[in-house]
């Protein structure tokens, strides 16, 4: 089965998956609520939700395993042939990358649609503004990290390899999770006088920007909706900090790709 | 066709590889290229081709100035020792797949190329299943499919019987007479004694005449 199918496969049964932690019958749903779910959830942080996050993490842990070699296989069989006829290597990773950012929203699309499809069908669905505007904050900052961090994994598995390249990236997202558990005792961010300072020290975790949740917004209804919070942390911010890391990490990518000497015919193998 | 390296230098890890390489190479000529193991015959096909880069001197093909006007070198065929294929796809998809990247010849081509190396362009086989002497041959069918004006062979009778190594040779021959540029690296004396019309020594990344 092709990567791409798999893909949507897995990202479309999850979709579906998700649908039963927040059906109930004879409810309406908005689908703000929906997002919540694909955003880690509308809750504040404390131990059993950090547990939660890690589960929720799985689809996209899946689709950066599924396409963390996209680009760096390249550099493994026939790298020799493929890139003796690649007269352009900082056109083809262009390529390569803009190919890699219609996979995410592919699979984000598909997760949704999943969740929806079932929704759908059980409940009455509504469509409101602010949930149309939440979604696509979703589908822009999710498909910017999730471009930019399965983009990182190609770059880092072709500089070093692809176990490095996914340790490194899969521990420093897990890492980032599990931090999260210094909001709940050392920088509490309910019950102290120095809420606003730990809010601040709480964007500096890159894990913080997925959760929609905890984000502000300068329309008002919709800053009624998420900020569980009730701190300033504009949706804006994050969409420009995944955007700005995504070109960084796009330019770096094309440094090493650039630059990589191809002195073996397999990197993975060594050969 | 011209291809012209001056003062070509490249160490890895503080080993020089290349040392102060110098060649002048033209078309519809075959230039035979001889050494022992670790002499460097491969590192210069790969810095020549630009799959390498050089730490100084220069390469140029056609004026055109290597990793300064262009990344690697247009039109060229490439066979590199124990550089295989994609293992999973039939020899027609893994020529079809490293042809779509140019999109200079089509399915016909390819499988005219396959045939001409003495394999079947419709067998299922995946590159796994082949034997050493057929994932040479299709690594050869694969250099030459897009009629390329140089064509470097690093090896290309190593797992050949003696049959192979005839027909291998006749495909040289032809494609010098097309007019290629033919770069050829074999510890095979005979490949070398019968098609090669300049030949170059290498040792220890130096690289010296010969006849």
């Amino acid at each position: 089965m092709s990567t791409y199918l798999k893909c949507i496969i897995t990202s479309l049964l999850w979709g579906v998956l998700e649908s039963l932690f927040y059906l109930r019958l004879n409810e309406k749903i908005i689908l703000s609520d929906i997002i919540f779910q694909f955003s880690f959830l509308k809750k504040y942080i404390e131990t059993p939700y950090i547990i939660d996050m890690t589960i929720k993490f799985l689809p996209y842990l899946i689709f950066q395993i599924l396409f963390g070699t996209c680009i760096y296989k390249h550099f493994c069989s026939a790298s020799n042939y493929y890139f003796s006829r690649c007269i352009n290597r900082t056109k083809w990773l262009l390529r390569e990358a803009f190919l890699l950012y219609t996979y995410v929203l592919i699979f984000l699309f598909c997760m949704l649609a999943g969740g929806v499809m079932v929704t759908v069908i059980t409940n009455e669905l509504i469509f409101d503004l602010e949930s149309i505007i939440l979604l696509l904050y979703y589908l822009i900052i999710y498909s910017l990290w999730l471009y930019l961090t399965t983009l990182l994994i190609n770059i880092i598995a072709v500089r070093f390899n692809s176990s490095v390249a996914f340790i490194a990236i899969a521990g420093l997202e897990m890492g980032c999770i599990f931090s999260l558990v210094l909001w709940e005792n050392v920088l509490p961010l309910q019950d102290s006088p120095f809420i606003d300072r730990n809010f601040l020290f709480l964007q500096l975790n890159p894990v913080a920007h997925l959760v929609l949740a905890w984000h502000s917004s300068f329309i008002e209804k919709l800053n009624m909706r998420i900020n569980i919070y009730y701190q300033s942390f504009d949706l804006n911010i994050s969409v420009v900090l995944f955007l700005l890391l995504s070109i960084i990490v796009t330019v770096v990518g094309c440094i090493v790709v650039k630059r990589k000497d191809l002195i073996m015919a397999n990197n993975e193998s060594g050969v | 066709m011209k291809l012209i390296a001056k003062n070509v230098n490249k160490s890895i890890k503080n080993r020089q590889i290349l040392s102060n390489i110098n060649l002048s190479l033209e078309g519809g000529i075959i230039y035979g290229f001889v050494g022992r193991n670790g002499s460097g015959k491969t590192m210069l096909f790969r810095a020549l081709s630009g799959l390498i880069k050089i730490d100084s001197g220069e390469i140029i093909c056609n004026n055109k100035v290597l990793h300064k006007d262009i990344d690697v070198i247009d039109n060229i065929g490439l066979v590199i020792e124990n550089a295989g294929l994609y293992q999973e796809f039939t020899g027609f998809k893994n020529l079809k797949l490293l042809a779509n990247i140019n999109k200079k010849i089509n399915d016909d081509d390819i499988k005219d190329a396959i045939r001409r190396v003495g394999l079947e362009p419709n067998d299922n086989r995946t590159i796994k299943k082949y034997s050493l002497g057929m994932k040479q041959r299709i690594v050869i069918a694969q250099a030459i499919m897009e009629k390329p004006d140089i064509i470097m062979l690093d090896e290309p009778t190593n797992a050949l019987d003696e049959n192979g190594v005839k027909e291998i040779r006749k495909i040289i021959l032809e494609e010098k007479k097309r007019g290629a540029m033919i770069l050829l690296a074999s510890h095979n004396k005979e490949d070398i004694n019968l098609l090669a019309d300049k030949v170059y020594y290498m040792k220890s990344g130096h690289l010296y005449d010969g006849r």
